[in-house]
């Protein structure tokens, strides 16, 4: 067992470091503020390879692996986080599954422009009624000769507003509910209507929008994978995104530590520095004891995924503990800080209310612990048999 | 109903509970701090622990 990261791990680290130290953490603050979406920022994180880290180069990308672009979240996500899900929508949620299930055709017509930030990605697979039951999603593609006609509406499209290509589901077959008649198809911008901008509690500075269909006719080669194998497109997705969101909820949990850390050695109360009360002491152990049990899970889960191992659970777990752990250990960052915390003086009140989000998307804590359980519960049946 | 319990409704601006979620950090900081509550606790129960054990 080895816990050291390789030298080419440290490198795109620092780089990414350095990167979002002098280009993200001094506006984030603004944009926040302004909910504005940095777009001119993509094309520099373009520049570095950065919206492609773990894309081979023939197709575009940086062709480092997974656990690169798990280190390059964390560092984006600790300036932002709503830079961090950007970058995790467009790479980890669109990019890779039309790399993973597109023919030859599809991975070099759809790949190149997204894995070097030309194009921005987006994922649409919740619908108003279709949330943790998205297998029941009502939009509706019917074959018409060579062509789909495309029909539904979507929500809480992250990129909905700046994305190229979207990765969009549909059901394919009437006949079959749930996830069964469900088909996946590569959109662009102009088969789809963004019909609002939604407004939310944090990660202002990312677009979060509802999508119409209106008949959007796409010809035959759009439809990603098998039809009818949308679904598996979508969950094989999704247990690498929460990969990617467990690292988001570690960048931004590390960036509360740090402020936290940074206050408590120079506040003096009663004559001493806040950090000398052993009160203070509890809550930093703490922290930096969570953190680092999220930091392992994640960097496992990662290492898992790109060794092309089972991931599913483990990703899970990755999620469920570093969003929870992010949840609580921002709202501790503001108590250190005590009054300040909770004034837009400090970045903390930003920290938690963007924590939050990852509780909820990319399959909330609850659909987790399903992933986990229905996991645990399939080896103890094997384990039990073989006795 | 918690921010939980709705989903990623909870975190869009169209139901009140983010609203919730911002306003309800804010009760423990101000009029003392969590942590100065649990002082006044401790002191008030090591207190009575004393005199209980001192009336033995």
């Amino acid at each position: 067992m080895n816990f050291e990261l390789a030298e080419e791990h440290r490198e795109i680290q620092a780089l990414a470091r350095e990167f979002a130290r002098a280009e993200i953490e001094p506006h984030a603050a603004a944009w926040d503020r302004e909910h504005r979406f940095p777009r001119e920022l993509y094309a520099k994180l373009a520049e570095l390879g950065l919206m492609g880290v773990c894309v081979p180069e023939e197709w575009g990308g940086a062709g480092a692996d997974f656990l690169s672009y798990v280190l390059v979240l964390e560092e984006l996500s600790r300036a932002d986080a709503g830079v961090g899900v950007t970058v995790a929508v467009h790479t980890s949620a669109c990019t890779l599954p039309i790399l993973a299930f597109g023919t030859e055709e599809q991975r070099s017509r759809f790949v190149p422009p997204l894995a070097g930030g030309d194009v921005i990605g987006a994922f649409a697979l919740t619908e108003p009624e279709a949330g943790s039951d998205a297998g029941s999603l009502r939009t509706r593609a019917e074959r018409a000769g060579d062509e789909w006609v495309i029909t539904g509406t979507k929500q809480w499209i992250t990129n909905g507003s700046y994305a190229g290509t979207f990765l969009l589901f549909a059901r394919t077959d009437p006949d079959t509910p749930g996830a069964r008649g469900v088909s996946a198809f590569v959109l662009d911008a102009e088969h789809v209507r963004v019909t609002r901008e939604e407004e939310k509690l944090g990660l202002n500075s990312s677009s979060t929008v509802d999508l119409s269909v209106e008949g959007a006719r796409v010809s035959a080669d759009r439809l990603l994978h098998e039809e009818r194998k949308g679904f598996h497109v979508a969950m094989s997705t999704l247990d690498g995104g929460r990969i990617g969101i467990a690292a988001q909820a570690l960048g931004i949990a590390q960036a509360a530590y740090e402020a936290a850390r940074a206050y408590a050695l120079e506040r003096r109360q009663f004559g001493q520095r806040i950090a000398d009360f052993q009160a203070i002491q509890w809550k930093l152990a703490d922290m930096a004891t969570e953190i680092d049990a999220a930091r392992l899970l994640v960097y496992r889960a990662a290492w898992l995924k790109q060794e092309g191992r089972p991931h599913a659970a483990e990703g899970a777990k990755a999620k469920l503990f570093a969003s929870e752990m992010a949840r609580r250990q921002t709202a501790e960052a503001i108590q250190i800080l005590g009054g300040y915390g909770y004034t837009k003086e400090f970045p903390v009140e930003r920290y938690y209310r963007d924590a939050k989000i990852t509780e909820i998307y990319e399959g909330t804590s609850e659909v987790q612990r399903i992933v986990i359980a229905r996991d645990l519960l399939r080896q103890a049946e094997r384990e039990l048999a073989a006795r | 109903m918690s921010r939980a319990d709705i989903g990623g409704y909870g975190y869009t601006k169209e139901f009140p509970v983010e609203r919730y979620y911002r306003d309800a950090k804010i009760t423990e900081i101000y009029e003392g701090t969590s942590e100065v509550q649990r002082i006044v606790i401790a002191r008030d129960l090591l207190r009575q622990a004393e005199r209980e054990l001192a009336a033995r």
